[in-house]
Parts: structure tokens; C-alpha cells; sequence
């Protein structure tokens, strides 16, 4: 982390003085644009196919029942950005042609979804939504239409927007297993996703495993079976860091589970033959009980079937208990756990790779109509972003992370726990990536690192130079690296320290 | 009879009439058609984008475990299940074009066989059960899901959309008809199948019906108001399941199943329907084809155009002929008004002629004489001859070109009915008509050698008298001679003026004399043409006459023959579309 705050601002001010006195000298206006991007919450776009509960996995997210509005068909008409603002009290409705408005809450819900489509529609680009939410200061979030709906306004609308605004990370839903439509209709997007989506920033989700009971008595196993198999899809173990079974509507419904809920939970708990009823809506809804036709719609869409299943299945009824079973069933916890491991301890990584990114492509699009002397100097910045974002990225980390995920490996529990470390999982200090607290001295650390390597390369010995999938040989590589970079350091240290104890 | 056997019966009598009408080349297709027609399988198949439930529907329809089912995508291959008393299951394997098939031994894990075969070059398994759904010869197919990334997967079921005879397409209840789903109904289905739509897993729905008027909206939007009745069931494969293990009859209403059985069978009826419908059109279309070439046969027979064209121009001929003999018919009017206007314009010559020869000419030719009375008569003579072959040339040829602008013109000759093709016995004195104006130029030229003659002996007559008038007017002359020659000239003038005059006046009446012949001449040789003409006319008459009646019952018979045939096919027509 230290030295890409370093490097960094030396790319920028390398990349100021290039420019300097050149026609290219309104470039110092993207290049500081990346170190407020950098310092800014994280981006995750929610993205995926029609009625794969999207807006769902929003609210869920920010555990607020109505944060967006969902529904069974096509809901979501238009981007909502969701950002966290104390003071703002308004929506801001960002329309095509750059201009902007205020309204209302109230009027949100009326723009941002299906209902009443109106002719605004067409013509918003985005909606900026403020809300007091501690999650959104760590993540913003965006809420997108599906993609593949029949009203292709939907699609445009996603598409129109993402044309604008890069998120810094992608959430990936899909309904049953990935379909070709999905992987066509993000290569539509090429331009600004496609070639962003990597397994650094994007993960995905199989959604709304509640549908697979009672065919499946355990949802979230056959779920991450299937989402095994998609990953060893080479398309996917390209694009995307890891697949996540889960049940939105279940995660949602636990995080906002009350007494009232509770009260309607007894009452069904006493229905006879209550397992029978759950095999279908309708039939629940129907059945003679002293519960109203209301409650039980209400109760059913919370917590799904399966939800109930669950929780009518338990015999404690303590509301944290009730809480953690469903949490854990709809594959919440993995799942958000992996989110912040994944993207928060790499936000940094993440918006400064994708700031780069969006730097380097408006230089290398400037290279088409410029003249010579500014071609050289857009090839040497060019150059040096695509340096720099060689060290940011480390192929073999997010390699090495993919196989401890996938489990299809031979390690020990200490030796995935070191992968782990080493790949950042944890955080980003030299101290945290061989699993030392914060006390630890220059020559502990040296010595941690010495005694890591040693073990690893003995198991790439072991397994042999030349043998495929090496992995042995990675981390001791990494360890080895990791090496230099802390004799570089106490190098610096060494002369900064007779620096400031020289005699003047 | 039902519709089946009478098309049968229908198929069997159109083959004696392809075979009688030696259209042989026809006969595989009417097989075809009698195969189409009493092929008792029918293919229903079940397809739908993956993960909707197809193999789990298809296990619940036959109340039997035989798909493979999973949580992940289980059905990589096309499963046609049928009917049979043993149980078998086999797997088609190898290159398009030759397929092979063999035993699968061991089929209790179904799941494992899908994966074990889904990388070999494996395109479907047979299986055989006993199960009372099959037995009246449907088969049901299984398809691997369409839309995933697997895209061997679109091609298996791709390839044998259009092999099927019915298809049930199911979608999900959790999720609404999606575009994808419905451009596969658009491009692949709905124009040549009867089709299904069936919406598994309806106990995911609280309001189904909803599902179903948002799906059937989507496909009127999209594929068309025509499809507004296409059945659209909802069912449920869970509760179904519920029923075959508890046997609650709750759990089978709800699950609608029997609903959809119900439709599958009434779309099994408009298949067949369509079915023979299809095989009527077909062999309407057959013997459509049989009968093209019988019509062509027909027209070209009844084709008497060119019979018309030499009609009409016999036609044109009789009315020319008839106005050409007609009394005081146009070419012998024109023929008058020519030749008046000849005659006054030939003797308006003449007369300035004999102006001035008797004023001009004639000093020039005193002049030439030498005073040699002799030479003086012939030079007069000869100058007198030069004006009558001048206007002996006049006349001729303006005479051949009054002759050629009224002569009868000929529309019709042999040759023109030669060149038709029509086969003629008669020849026509075609010489005749090609030197008829040569011969009125010899008889022109006849005449006028009578006129110089005639010209010449008027002359004679003053020089002979001259001569015998003795000395006294030529001594005159040889006195005069060397006095006053101007007088002299006069007085020789006057001399002969009396004689020139009297010679130009009677070759002025014989030229009158000779255009009246000429126009007899004329008129004569145009009537006897007309006659030629006309004994021409009725020779190619009679030509055509016999010509055309001998066509008319020869095509008659022929064209009767054809027409029969054609009739029957028409009725065979008629019979099928009947049915």
C-alpha cells in the first residue's frame, strides 16, 4: 500500500512534468482526477439478468427493506446510484444531455422503476440517491436494470450509463447458471466492463438458490456445486474471482427480521400441515388460518419457502437465532465476507488499477489525432501507466487465490492461511502478508519472510520446476519479492536515519 | 370412411393417373406423401432455455425416473423416449450422415450417462419403455437447455426442432419470458410448429395468470396477433411429483398436469389436421404438375396464330381485289387523272417546241444548211424526230410511273404461305408478275416507233414536194442566197414554216392519239393482273381452306384427348381438397 501511494504520486508528478509546457498541459486535470478517485468510496455495480433480484441483494446489502423498490417482474427502469449523505435530503436526476434536476424522494421510485413509465424514462441518464446507511461509506452502490429485457429500454438504460460512469467493481447475478445472452450483452459493453471485469473486481452470484427447495433439501450445497462447476468454465475463471450461491430475497428478510415477524411465525408454526402448504405460493396463501391473506403474502415474499422451512424448522425462537440460521442459509455471510476481503481490503488496488485504466485509454485514444511531439510524450506516459499497473496487478496472487477458493488444492490449513496472507486477503502491509501483528520489528519480519521462503520453495522442489501448476513455486516467489521490497525500505530507513543524525 | 382412408384411397387412384400419364418421376413423391400420411409417431418435444425443469416435467408427464435430473445442468443430450414392451436404451453415435447406434447396457444412472457421453461424439439416446402415454406411437424428446455457454448444446436441440412434430417450450414461473426465449420461439418455432408454451414451476407464482397474460402479450407483441390462442399452461413438475408419491388428487389438480395433458392431445388433433393437410396440398401440387405439361401441350395445339395471320391477309386481299374491280374504282380514276394531266403537260411541251422551232431553231438550222436545200429538209426532219423521241421518253416514263403507282400491289403470294410453313401444292406463275412492266414498256415503246414513222412521213411530204415543186423555190433560194441574207432567211423560213407546222400539229394528234393507247394499254394490263390476282387469291383460298380445316380435326382430336386427361385430373383435385 505504501509504495503505491508512493508510486502513484510519482507517476503523477512524472506525468505533470512531461506535459508541461506542452498543448497536452489540460491532462493535469485526469491525472489529479485519480487521486480523488482513489480517496473516494468504492463503485460495485449490481449487474445481471432480468429478475435475478438485484434490487433485492441492494437492500440486503444495506439491510433496509425498502432502500430500492423490487418486485417479481421486470421492476428496476433506470440507474440508481446510492451514495452516502447526511445533509442531502434530495435525489438528483442526472439526464443525457448533462444537465441535472432535484426531486424528491417520493418522485424516485416513480423514475426509477417500471411502474408509471414515464417520459422521463428515456431521457435520465442516471438518479444520484443520498441515504444514511454506514455501508455506503465504505461502498456506493448502483443499482441497474436487467439486462435481456424484453423492453429494451432497460438494456440502453444500463448501457447508457456505464458509457459514462466506470463502477470500480462489478457484482455479477444470474438466475440458473450463466447464459450466453449475459456473457454477449457484457461484451456489449466492452468498451468500459469487458475489458475491466477481471478477477480482481468482479464476482458473481448464482441468486435466489430459495427457488431450489424443495427440490433440493440443501440449497446452498447444490448451489456452490453448480457455482463450482460454472468456475471451471474458462470463461468465467477469467472474468470473474469467484461465484457466490445466494438467496437475496432470505439475506434480506433476516436482516430486517421482527417481533411482528415473529408474531405471524407462531401463528403458521400451529397451521397443520404447514410443509404441505409450502410447496406453493398460491396454496400458502389460500390455506384456512387464523393468519390474514396480507400477512401471509408478506411473510412468503420476506423470507421465501425455503425461508420458512427454516425457520419454522427451529426450535428456539430467539430472534438473533432466527437471524443467523437464515442468514447463513441464503449464503449471505460467505458471500458479503468475500465482498469485503475481496473488495474492501483491495479497494485501493481496485479504483487505482481502474483510475489508471481510464487514464491510460483517453491517452492512447489522444495518440490517433495528435501530432508528433505529442505522440512521444502520450507513448511515454502511456509507458508508465502500463508499468505501474503491472506492479499494482499480480497475475500469479489472483491465480493463487482462485485455486485456495476453489479447494481444488492439497494444502494444509496453515498453508492456505499463508497463501491467503501473502495474496493480501487480510490487508496490504508487508506485516500482514506473512501474518505478523504490528510490533514486529525490521529483522522479525526479515526472518518471517526467510523461514516462509524456505518452506515454500522446498515444497516447489519438491513438486518439480517444470510441473504444471506449480503453486509452491508462486509463493515463493511472492515471498521472495516481498523480500526486496523490505530490504529497499530499510535501505531508505538506513540512510534517512544517518540523514537525520548527521552533524550540520 | 375417415379423412385418413379417403386420402389413402385418393393417393391409391392418383397413382394410376401419374403412372397412365408416364410421369413416373412423380410416383416417390406421392409415396412420400402416403408414408407422411400413415406415419403413426409423433415426435413431441420438449425444449426450453437450460435450468427450466424440462427433464423433471417430462419425468413427472410419463409418471416414470428417466431423465436425468440435477441442480446443475444435467441433459447435455437429445433423449427420445418411446414405446416398447422390452426395455431398452441405446446411444446414436458417430458423423452426421452416418449414424450408429449402440446397447447401453446399464442405464439405472441416468445422470452419469449424460456426463460419461456428453464428451463423446454422442447425438442421442433411444430409450424404450412400457409406459401407456407412448403406446399410441408418441414419442417424447428431451433437448439440453438452449442459452447457457455450453453451445453444442443449442446445436443438439437446434438440429432437431425442425424434426419434431410438437413442441412443448417451457419457461420458468420465477422469471418472465425473456427476449431470448422469445426470438427462439420467433425464429425457430412458431412459423412451422405447433407449439406449446408451458410455465413450470407455477408453485413459485402467486398470481399465475398475470404470468400468463404478461407471457401471451409478450408473444402477440413480438410474434404476432395470429398466435393469440396459442395454449399457455402453467404447471407445476413439484406438485406433480408431490402427486405421484402421496397420490393426493390436490396435488394433481394443482399441478395442472392434466391440463396439459389435455392439451397436448388437442394439439396432437390440429397436427394431425395439419398433417393432412399438408399431404393434400401436396398432392394437389402434384397434380398440378402432372397437368402443366398437358396444358402447355393444349395451348401450343390450340395456337392458330398463324392460321389467323394468313387469314386476315386473305382477307385484306378479297376486299382489295373487290374494290379493284369495281367499276370506276380508284386506280382507274387515278389512271384518267394521270394521264389528262400527261397529255396537257406533253402538249404544253410540244407547243413551246414548235414556238420555237419557228422562231429560233429554225435560223440556226438555215445557218447549218448551207444554202444545200436538201440538207436543210433533213436537218429540219432530223430536229422534228429529236422532239418526238424526247417526248416518246417523256411519255414512256411517266406512263410506267403512273402504272407503278396504281398497279394493283400483291398482299399475299405462295411465298408468304411457304415462309408460314404451310405445305401448298399449287405454284404460282410467279415470272409473269415480275416482268409485267417490261412488257407494257415494249408495248409503250411499240407505239412511239409508229409515231417517229409517222412524224417522218409528214415530212416527206414537203421535201418530196419541194423537190417536185421543181427550181423555182429553190432557185429563189440559191438567188436570194447572195443578196440580202437575212431576207433570204425569211423567205426559207416561211418556206418551210407552213410545213414544220403542219408536222408538229400531227404529231401533237398522234401523241394524243398514242397517251389514249397508252392508258388503254395500261388499263388493260391492270385489269388483266386483277384477274391474275384474283385466280391467285382463290388458289391460296382453297390453300388455306384445305390447310386449316386439316389442322382444326387433327388438333380437335388431340386437344379432346389432352382435355380428358386434364378433366380427370381436376377431379382427382377436386376429390382431394374435399377431403
Amino acid at each position: 500500500m505504501f509504495l503505491h501511494k508512493k508510486s502513484i504520486d510519482v507517476l503523477i508528478s512524472e506525468c505533470t512534468l512531461l506535459i508541461k509546457g506542452t498543448s497536452l498541459e489540460y491532462l493535469n486535470d485526469d491525472f489529479n482526477k485519480i487521486k480523488d478517485d482513489i480517496t473516494s468510496p468504492m463503485k460495485i455495480a449490481i449487474v445481471g439478468e432480468i429478475c435475478s433480484a438485484k434490487s433485492t441483494l441492494v437492500n440486503a446489502l444495506l439491510g433496509e427493506e425498502d432502500a430500492v423498490r423490487t418486485g417479481v417482474k421486470e421492476e428496476t427502469f433506470n440507474v440508481s446510484w446510492l451514495y452516502y449523505d447526511e445533509s442531502c435530503k434530495k435525489v438528483t436526476v442526472y439526464y443525457d444531455d448533462d444537465t441535472s434536476e432535484e426531486i424528491s424522494f417520493s418522485l424516485w421510485d416513480y423514475m426509477a422503476n417500471r411502474k408509471d413509465q414515464s417520459r422521463y424514462a428515456i431521457d435520465i441518464n442516471y438518479l444520484k440517491v443520498p441515504k444514511v446507511n454506514e455501508v455506503l461509506k465504505q461502498f456506493e452502490i448502483i443499482d441497474t436494470p436487467g439486462l435481456d429485457a424484453i423492453n429494451n429500454i432497460d438494456s440502453q438504460n444500463t448501457r447508457k450509463f456505464l458509457d459514462k460512469h466506470v463502477p470500480d467493481a462489478i457484482v455479477l447475478l444470474f438466475n440458473r447458471g450463466i447464459s450466453k445472452i449475459l456473457l454477449d450483452q457484457l461484451a456489449l459493453y466492452q468498451k468500459n466492463i469487458f475489458n475491466q471485469m477481471t478477477p480482481l473486481n468482479t464476482v458473481g452470484v448464482l441468486t435466489k438458490i430459495d427457488n431450489l427447495w424443495p427440490g433440493e433439501s440443501n440449497p446452498l450445497e447444490a448451489g456452490n456445486r453448480v457455482a463450482k462447476r460454472l468456475m471451471n468454465e474458462d470463461i468465467l475463471s477469467q472474468t470473474i474471482f469467484d461465484i457466490y450461491p445466494l438467496s437475496p430475497a432470505m439475506a434480506l428478510g433476516a436482516k430486517t427480521i421482527s417481533s411482528k415477524d415473529i408474531e405471524i411465525l407462531t401463528k403458521l408454526s400451529k397451521v397443520d400441515g404447514i410443509e404441505r402448504l409450502l410447496r406453493s405460493e398460491k396454496r400458502f396463501v389460500k390455506s384456512d388460518s387464523s393468519i390474514c391473506d396480507a400477512d401471509k403474502i408478506y411473510i412468503y415474499n420476506k423470507f421465501t419457502r425455503y425461508g420458512l422451512h427454516l425457520l419454522l424448522g427451529l426450535l428456539d425462537w430467539n430472534i438473533d437465532t432466527l437471524r443467523n440460521n437464515i442468514l447463513f442459509n441464503s449464503g449471505f455471510e460467505t458471500f458479503i465476507k468475500s465482498i469485503y476481503a475481496h473488495f474492501g481490503k483491495r479497494s485501493y488496488q481496485i479504483k487505482l488499477i481502474k483510475s489508471l485504466y481510464m487514464v491510460k485509454s483517453k491517452v492512447n485514444g489522444l495518440k490517433n489525432d495528435a501530432c508528433d511531439s505529442e505522440v512521444g510524450v502520450l507513448r511515454e506516459i502511456d509507458r508508465r501507466i502500463q508499468r505501474l499497473m503491472k506492479d499494482i496487478v499480480d497475475e500469479d496472487e489472483i491465480e493463487l487465490l482462485r485455486v485456495i477458493y476453489s479447494g481444488m488444492h492439497n494444502f494444509t490449513i496453515d498453508e492456505v492461511e499463508d497463501i491467503r496472507h501473502i495474496c493480501g486477503e487480510y490487508g496490504s502491509s508487508i506485516g500482514t502478508r506473512i501474518g505478523l501483528g504490528i510490533e514486529s520489528t525490521v529483522d522479525d519480519i526479515l526472518d518471517t519472510i526467510k523461514s516462509k521462503y524456505m518452506y515454500w520453495n522446498e515444497l516447489d522442489i519438491r513438486i518439480g520446476r517444470f510441473q504444471e501448476n506449480n503453486y509452491p513455486r508462486i509463493v515463493s516467489k511472492l515471498y521472495m519479492s516481498l523480500n526486496k521490497e523490505v530490504i529497499i525500505i530499510q535501505e531508505n530507513m538506513e540512510s534517512l536515519n544517518s540523514y537525520l543524525y548527521k552533524d550540520i | 370412411m375417415n379423412r385418413k382412408s379417403k386420402l389413402n384411397k385418393l393417393i391409391d387412384e392418383s397413382v394410376k393417373l401419374i403412372s397412365e400419364s408416364n410421369r413416373l418421376d412423380l410416383l416417390p413423391h406421392l409415396e412420400k406423401y402416403k408414408a407422411i400420411l400413415n406415419e403413426s409417431k409423433i415426435d413431441v418435444m420438449v425444449c426450453g432455455e437450460f435450468k427450466r425443469g424440462k427433464s423433471s416435467l417430462i419425468n413427472a408427464l410419463l409418471q416414470e425416473d428417466i431423465c436425468a435430473v440435477d441442480v446443475d445442468i444435467a441433459t447435455s443430450l437429445l433423449t427420445r423416449i418411446s414405446f416398447s414392451d422390452e426395455l431398452y436404451a441405446k446411444r446414436l453415435y458417430g458423423d452426421v450422415g452416418e449414424l450408429q447406434e449402440q446397447d447401453i447396457e446399464d442405464y439405472s444412472d441416468s445422470l452419469k450417462i449424460q456426463k460419461d457421453l456428453e464428451k463423446t461424439n454422442t447425438w442421442m439416446l433411444n430409450i424404450g419403455i412400457k409406459n401407456e402415454m407412448l403406446k399410441t406411437g408418441v414419442s417424447i424428446i428431451d433437448s439440453p437447455g438452449i442459452g447457457g455457454i455450453n453451445e453444442m448444446h443449442d446445436y443438439l436441440t437446434s438440429f432437431y426442432v425442425p424434426k419434431a412434430d410438437i413442441i412443448l417450450f417451457i419457461m420458468d414461473a420465477s422469471e418472465p419470458l425473456s427476449k431470448s426465449e422469445l426470438d427462439f420461439l420467433r425464429d425457430k418455432i412458431a412459423s412451422t410448429k405447433e407449439f406449446i408454451i408451458v410455465i413450470n414451476k407455477a408453485d413459485l407464482c402467486m398470481d399465475i395468470d398475470e404470468m400468463v397474460e404478461d407471457t401471451k402479450s409478450k408473444i402477440i407483441e413480438s410474434i404476432g396477433e395470429e398466435y393469440r390462442d396459442i395454449p399457455i399452461v402453467p404447471v407445476s413438475t413439484l406438485l406433480m411429483n408431490e402427486y405421484i408419491e402421496g397420490k393426493d388428487k390436490i396435488d394433481l389438480e394443482e399441478s395442472n398436469f392434466s391440463e396439459l395433458n389435455k392439451h397436448i392431445a388437442n394439439t396432437m388433433n390440429v397436427y394431425q389436421k395439419k398433417v393432412i393437410d399438408v399431404v393434400k396440398e401436396g398432392i394437389i401440387e402434384l397434380l398440378d404438375s402432372l397437368r402443366e405439361p398437358l396444358d402447355t401441350e393444349i395451348r401450343v395445339n390450340e395456337d392458330n396464330s398463324i392460321l389467323m395471320e394468313l387469314k386476315q391477309k386473305l382477307d385484306k386481299e378479297k376486299s382489295n381485289i373487290n374494290e379493284l374491280i369495281q367499276s370506276a374504282s380508284n386506280w382507274e380514276v387515278e389512271l384518267g387523272m394521270h394521264i389528262s394531266q400527261l397529255r396537257s403537260e406533253t402538249i404544253n411541251q410540244l407547243d413551246k417546241k414548235i414556238i420555237d422551232l419557228r422562231n429560233e431553231s429554225i435560223q440556226d438550222i438555215i445557218d447549218n444548211a448551207d444554202n444545200d436545200i436538201e440538207r436543210l429538209a433533213e436537218l429540219i426532219t432530223q430536229e422534228i424526230v429529236e422532239v418526238s423521241l424526247n417526248i416518246e421518253e417523256f411519255i414512256t416514263t411517266e406512263i410506267l410511273r403512273i402504272y407503278n403507282n396504281i398497279s394493283p400491289k400483291v398482299i399475299l403470294d405462295k411465298e408468304d404461305i411457304e415462309l408460314k410453313g404451310v405445305d401448298l401444292d399449287i405454284n404460282i406463275k410467279k415470272k409473269e408478275i415480275e416482268t409485267k412492266e417490261d412488257n407494257l414498256s415494249v408495248i409503250l415503246s411499240g407505239d412511239f416507233a409508229r409515231s417517229t414513222l409517222v412524224v417522218m412521213g409528214l415530212m416527206k411530204i414537203p421535201v418530196v414536194g419541194w423537190a417536185l415543186a421543181g427550181y423555182t423555190a429553190f432557185d429563189t433560194i440559191v438567188k436570194l442566197k447572195e443578196r440580202n441574207s437575212r431576207e433570204n432567211k425569211l423567205r426559207i423560213q416561211k418556206a418551210f414554216n407552213g410545213d414544220i407546222q403542219k408536222a408538229l400539229i400531227n404529231l401533237k394528234r398522234y401523241t394524243k392519239e398514242v397517251l389514249i393507247n397508252s392508258e388503254k394499254v395500261v388499263r388493260n394490263q391492270i385489269k388483266s393482273e386483277i384477274i391474275t390476282l384474283k385466280s391467285n387469291y382463290m388458289e391460296i383460298k382453297q390453300v388455306y381452306d384445305n390447310y386449316n380445316n386439316k389442322i382444326i380435326s387433327d388438333n380437335k382430336e388431340r386437344v379432346d384427348n389432352i382435355n380428358r386427361k386434364v378433366q380427370s385430373i381436376d377431379q382427382m383435385s377436386k376429390y382431394v381438397s374435399r377431403v
